[in-house]
């Protein structure tokens, strides 16, 4: 009975934990935030959270620095599956308990929805995968500071406006341009709410005036900074492609809690400045909040309306989720998250979802090789020619879907070309620079790997792994004794073989020619003409395989060597390699069907049925037209 | 309760205070009679051993490499009081008004830095001193250098500096958050002064063009300069138009990235008519040519060209051994500047004679050196390792007709270039890869008068680990005698404003139809 009764007094709060708990859960299993960390591509701006006091003093010496000084350090915990979103929840809770205090004090008991607003919108962003905390970490400095301004601000205008002031220059400080949704909120308040006209027009002549005094003249930052940084109309926001994709959203819940105040301001009217002026006690405060969030006399219709009330927040997080979840793009980031990982069996499977996605082709191909099944069944799944090695020109700058691969193939020139276009692309995310060292450290650049080594030394959680290869630098300079740095880098092509080679393709060629035992490069090589239908030049390259340590002539290989020497006049001879009878017979059986049917139509059917799966039924039907 | 909390506050901070000051009084009270000679000079980083200084420099803090629980640096010369310094991080820390004043009364003498070390056992080590010399001659006050990420392609956070030598104090002159994230690159000055400064931007919103600051008053016009050169008296620039093909070499150690010019050509802006103008000789179709720089008195512009061995509009055609044949004539050609009459070119430094290009030339102030670079081809040396700084004496030419270059002992095995003078030609400022590869950094080295240079130093940080961490490069360092003067915001509320000044790029022979373009450093 009184747990009955305890649970319907905190009927709000359970509402709220319920919605909370879904957002975590949500964040957790569903969006997982450590895609946003580790996926190179994914955002823009993580960089890591650099332990020393200068980076502090540097942040701090301009405005809004302590946003983004906080948001760096508190965006770490996105690496980790079950804290990250424990940090986003923590953010959304506070802003909704902030706009909380906001409505109760202006009385807007029809505006308690409200504070959910900013939660669910934060919830699409994620979902999405767009990437605003220090945004709405802004906002949750300045509602913060705004509760305190309601607190402080009395019926004297003089007093109201020096707290205005002052808390409009902390505001600025803290949430730099954000700090006009302050000055926004504080106006509203003053003129709707209470109805003071002279304070209202004051926090709205001293609020546009402090960007220019603190920032411009203050901090001497520009004019575009000073009145757009941290807001949604700044241009390191409207520029990016990843981070623009929700701006709607984004002033949607920057103008949510304004709108909201002025109809709380229009719909009290005297009410509220009555409410305000006359503050009541403390005991009438917690009967009113009582009473606020008791919905309905009757406990049976309030039981409904709550309900009804909880259904219609979770359904509108959930169908907003469901609308902005976007599969294609998690599925993607989940590959480059697993790749990073080396769990190739998950890459293989999370690719397997979007077969005729290049970049899933890519990956998997990727997954193929390092699970030692590629050469054997490569066509086992759709494959295309710009799916080896995201060669088509729409990838040029996709620097970042490239570089394992690149490192896996030795090509480590290009590996570095790509990873520093990724970093000053998207900033100096750790996990960048950690390939960038290593990248460095593989072709032997130990100065310039120190740098990368030097500035993760410096960041959270990077710091050891960054030690120990500049103590082991310190001690072998050469790295002779770590053996995947070595293995990786006999593995880089020679530099009279490749000089002025800028194509992986090409690359990978000379790399073969010249006697590279690149076991990678070569069946990426061989794959590479076979998807092209370049059966002369498979057929150069093809006669090398037994100088590679295999045991059996790979599948898809086999039936290349048989499809040459059946329409090639220079046929490839293997000596101590044979081929199977069973591709031979599966081979023969081919073009016995495609001798039966008069066309290369006519034939299709039958052999799609049989042999989908082979390099022939590819190499007739499956090679896409240029 | 409350009472005794404070107290227990207040007892807490004086362990604290009583603690720092035990410490600081068990340093400064160490004693060194008992020490260990140790036979070589203590490792530190950067190096700044055996390199002369300006005596208006900032301190030079570094680190002492070696292993130890505390580190004593002395630092004296022959007047005023000797500089001691502990720590116990062997990071050293010098305060700024001691070492200012060391080194301000004892210009032209020796400065010594004697290196201390404890080790486990509580025995103190002494390394060999240090020596280095304080110049008497000054360096310009500021350096202004461009630092952006070592990318290629893009970029993100771009923006030009100046640093006032005499301190740490390093301000944006204007970076790209003033005209949104668009590039900015290719800044020059007039005389070592910052009155006239040129700087190229290229933005999507505000589209390309060239920021012109003359006597203070900034205009921006239609057309973005390439490398670009005052004439002295402030009536022209010159500048080049380059067309520009990147390369990879991926499969080289240092540097895979690569730039060639496809077609360039030099043409001048003419202030007094605002007009482009052009001289044959300088847009020759059959030769591409860059990197203009004016003599000191205005009468030659010094420039390189080497001939074209493809059809520009036939990229495909490129082959590797006309990029490795690429070598580029140092040249000169008179002018004068009242008739704005060109006289005929002349070769200084011939490719064929030397076998390697030669770029980037700079005339120092006095008019007695001509510094560039050299390397084994191309037209862009930070990209090539084996760029070597080089100089003439255009005195001795004077005498007997004759251009003798001589390659500095600046140079390291990384690439040397963007070097400038100060403006009392005692100075050289260059980028140098030295030190951490891909990441340029801005090196100090002193000429005496008879042009040996000394062993150069890195620009000073406050943190001797900077650069151990900096993620960018510091490119295109150019010395000036007093800060930019114009201000970031008004150089950045112009630079977003329409273009003031449309100029037509007259048709050379050269037919650079198309802005080349590329992120370099």
């Amino acid at each position: 009975m009184n747990f009955g009764k305890t649970l319907w007094q905190n009927a709000s709060k359970l509402r709220s934990t319920m919605f909370f708990l879904l957002f975590y859960l949500f964040l957790s299993v569903y969006v997982d935030l450590r895609l946003l960390y580790y996926v190179t591509g994914a955002t823009a701006g993580i960089s890591g959270f650099p332990c020393e006091w200068s980076y502090l003093f540097e942040t701090l010496s301009l405005p809004g620095g302590l946003v983004r000084y906080i948001s760096v350090f508190l965006t770490q915990f996105f690496m980790f599956r079950w804290i990250g979103p424990v940090v986003v929840v923590l953010q959304v809770w506070v802003i909704a308990l902030c706009i909380d205090r906001i409505v109760k004090n202006c009385d807007g008991k029809w505006f308690g929805w409200v504070r959910y607003v900013p939660g669910i919108v934060i919830l699409f962003f994620y979902t999405s995968y767009v990437y605003h905390f220090e945004t709405t970490m802004a906002m949750l400095v300045v509602f913060g500071l705004f509760n305190l301004y309601i607190t402080v601000s009395s019926e004297k205008w003089q007093t109201s406006l020096v707290w205005f002031v002052v808390l409009i220059v902390i505001s600025y400080y803290f949430a730099a341009a954000g700090s006009l949704l302050f000055v926004v909120l504080c106006s509203i308040y003053e003129l709707v709410v209470k109805k003071h006209g002279i304070t209202g027009l004051g926090c709205l002549v001293f609020g546009a005036a402090i960007p220019l005094l603190i920032g411009v003249y203050g901090f001497r930052v520009s004019h575009i900074e000073a009145y757009s940084e941290l807001m949604p109309w700044s241009w390191r926001i409207t520029s990016d492609d990843l981070l623009n994709r929700m701006i709607p959203w984004l002033y949607a819940m920057y103008g949510s809690v304004p709108v909201c105040l002025l109809l709380m301001g229009f719909l009290k009217k005297s009410e509220c400045a009555e409410t305000i002026s006359k503050r009541k006690s403390k005991k009438d405060n917690k009967k009113s909040r009582q009473k606020m969030w008791r919905v309905g006399s009757d406990k049976s219709g309030g039981v409904i309306k709550w309900i009804v009330s909880t259904a219609v927040l979770l359904g509108v997080a959930g169908g907003g989720a469901y609308y902005f979840a976007n599969d294609q793009l998690r599925t993607l980031y989940q590959i480059e998250y697993y790749r990073g990982e080396g769990n190739w069996e998950k890459v293989l499977e999370l690719a397997n979802k979007q077969p005729g996605q290049l970049l899933s082709i890519q990956a998997r191909n990727q997954a193929l090789y390092h699970l030692g099944r590629f050469a054997d069944e490569m066509f086992n799944y759709l494959q295309h020619p710009d799916g080896l090695m995201l060669s088509h020109a729409a990838f040029d700058k996709s620097y970042w879907h490239k570089y394992d691969l690149y490192i896996d193939l030795g090509l480590i020139g290009q590996a570095d070309e790509v990873l520093t276009e990724s970093m000053v692309s998207f900033g100096d995310n750790p996990f960048i620079l950690k390939k960038l060292a290593l990248v460095n450290l593989i072709s032997g650049k130990s100065q310039t790997a120190s740098v990368y080594l030097g500035a993760l030394q410096k960041r959270l959680f990077f710091g050891k792994w960054a030690q120990e290869y500049l103590v082991k630098l310190e001690s072998d300079p050469e790295l002779r004794s770590d053996n995947e740095i070595q293995r990786l880098r006999s593995l880089i092509p020679k530099e009279e073989d490749g000089r002025f080679l800028a194509s992986p393709e090409v690359q990978l060629r000379a790399q073969i020619e010249n006697s590279s035992k690149n076991k990678m490069a070569f069946e990426y090589l061989l794959a590479l003409y076979m998807l092209r239908g370049k059966i002369w030049d498979f057929a150069e390259v093809a006669g090398r395989i037994e100088e590679y340590d295999y045991e059996n002539v790979p599948v898809a290989f086999e039936e290349a060597i048989l499809l040459n020497n059946k329409y090639n006049k220079k046929t490839i001879s293997l000596k101590k390699l044979k081929i199977r009878d069973e591709t031979q017979r599966r081979f023969d059986e081919f073009i016995a069907v495609t001798i039966r049917y008069r066309t290369k139509n006519a034939a299709q059917s039958e052999l799609a049925s049989r042999f989908r799966n082979t390099y022939m039924y590819y190499y007739f039907y499956g090679i896409p037209e240029r | 309760m409350t009472k005794n909390y404070k107290y227990a506050i207040l007892l807490v901070i004086v362990a604290i205070g009583a603690g720092i000051v035990i410490c600081f009084k068990r340093d400064v009270n160490e004693d060194f009679v008992n020490f260990i000679q140790v036979d070589r000079k203590a490792r530190i980083h950067p190096d700044y051993s055996s390199i002369v200084i300006p005596a208006n420099i900032s301190p030079m803090n570094f680190a002492v490499r070696e292993d130890g629980e505390l580190y004593c640096v002395r630092i004296s010369s022959r007047k005023g009081s000797q500089i001691e310094v502990f720590s116990r991080t062997g990071n050293i820390a010098i305060d700024e008004a001691q070492w200012s004043s060391l080194l301000k009364q004892n210009k032209g003498e020796k400065l010594e830095i004697e290196v201390f070390c404890k080790v486990r056992n509580g025995r103190w080590l002494r390394y060999e001193t240090i020596h280095n010399t304080i110049a008497s001659d000054e360096i310009d006050g500021y350096v202004v250098y461009r630092k952006i990420h070592p990318g290629y392609r893009t970029w993100r956070d771009i923006g030009i500096y100046q640093r006032q030598l005499g301190s740490y104090v390093e301000s944006v002159v204007l970076d790209n958050s003033y005209f949104e994230g668009g590039c900015l690159n290719c800044h020059a000055f007039c005389n070592n002064k910052t009155d006239k400064m040129l700087i190229g931007l290229r933005s999507a919103k505000y589209g390309s063009s060239e920021l012109i600051v003359n006597d203070d008053k900034v205009n921006k016009i239609g057309t973005k300069f390439g490398y670009s050169s005052w004439h002295p008296s402030g009536k022209i620039v010159v500048y080049s138009m380059n067309t520009v093909y990147q390369l990879f070499h991926h499969a080289r150690k240092d540097e895979y990235r690569d730039v060639i010019d496809i077609d360039s050509a030099l043409v001048y802006y003419d202030f007094g008519s605002v007009k482009v103008k052009r001289c044959e000789h300088l847009s020759r179709k059959d030769r591409l040519e860059t990197y203009p720089s004016w003599s000191s008195d205005g009468k030659f512009l010094y420039y390189c060209s080497t001939p074209i061995k493809w059809l520009p509009s036939k990229m495909e055609e490129i082959t590797k051994e006309m990029i490795e044949g690429l070598k580029y004539d140092l040249m000169r050609i008179s002018y004068d500047v009242k008739r704005d009459e060109w006289g005929e070119p002349e070769v200084v430094v011939s490719a064929q004679e030397s076998g390697k290009s030669s770029l980037e030339p700079r005339v120092s102030p006095d008019g007695r050196w001509l510094l560039f670079c050299m390397c084994d081809y191309g037209c862009f040396p930070v990209y090539q390792p084996s760029s070597d700084l080089y100089m003439i004496d255009l005195k001795s030419e004077r005498i007997d007709g004759k251009f003798v270059y001589n390659k500095l002992d600046v140079n390291s095995r990384a690439s040397e270039s963007w070097h400038s003078f100060s403006s009392n030609s005692r100075w050289i400022a260059f980028s140098s890869k030295r030190m951490h590869g891909s990441f340029t950094r801005t090196y100090f080295s002193y000429v005496d008068a008879n042009g040996i240079a000394s062993k150069p130093f890195v620009l000073p940080q406050k943190d001797p680990g900077y650069y151990e961490r900096c993620l960018r490069t510091f490119s295109v360092p150019e010395l000036v005698v007093e800060p930019v003067r114009t201000t970031k915001e008004t150089l950045g509320k112009v630079a977003r404003r329409k273009i003031d000044k449309v100029v037509n790029v007259p048709i050379t022979s050269a037919t650079i139809m198309i802005e080349g373009w590329q992120e370099r450093e």
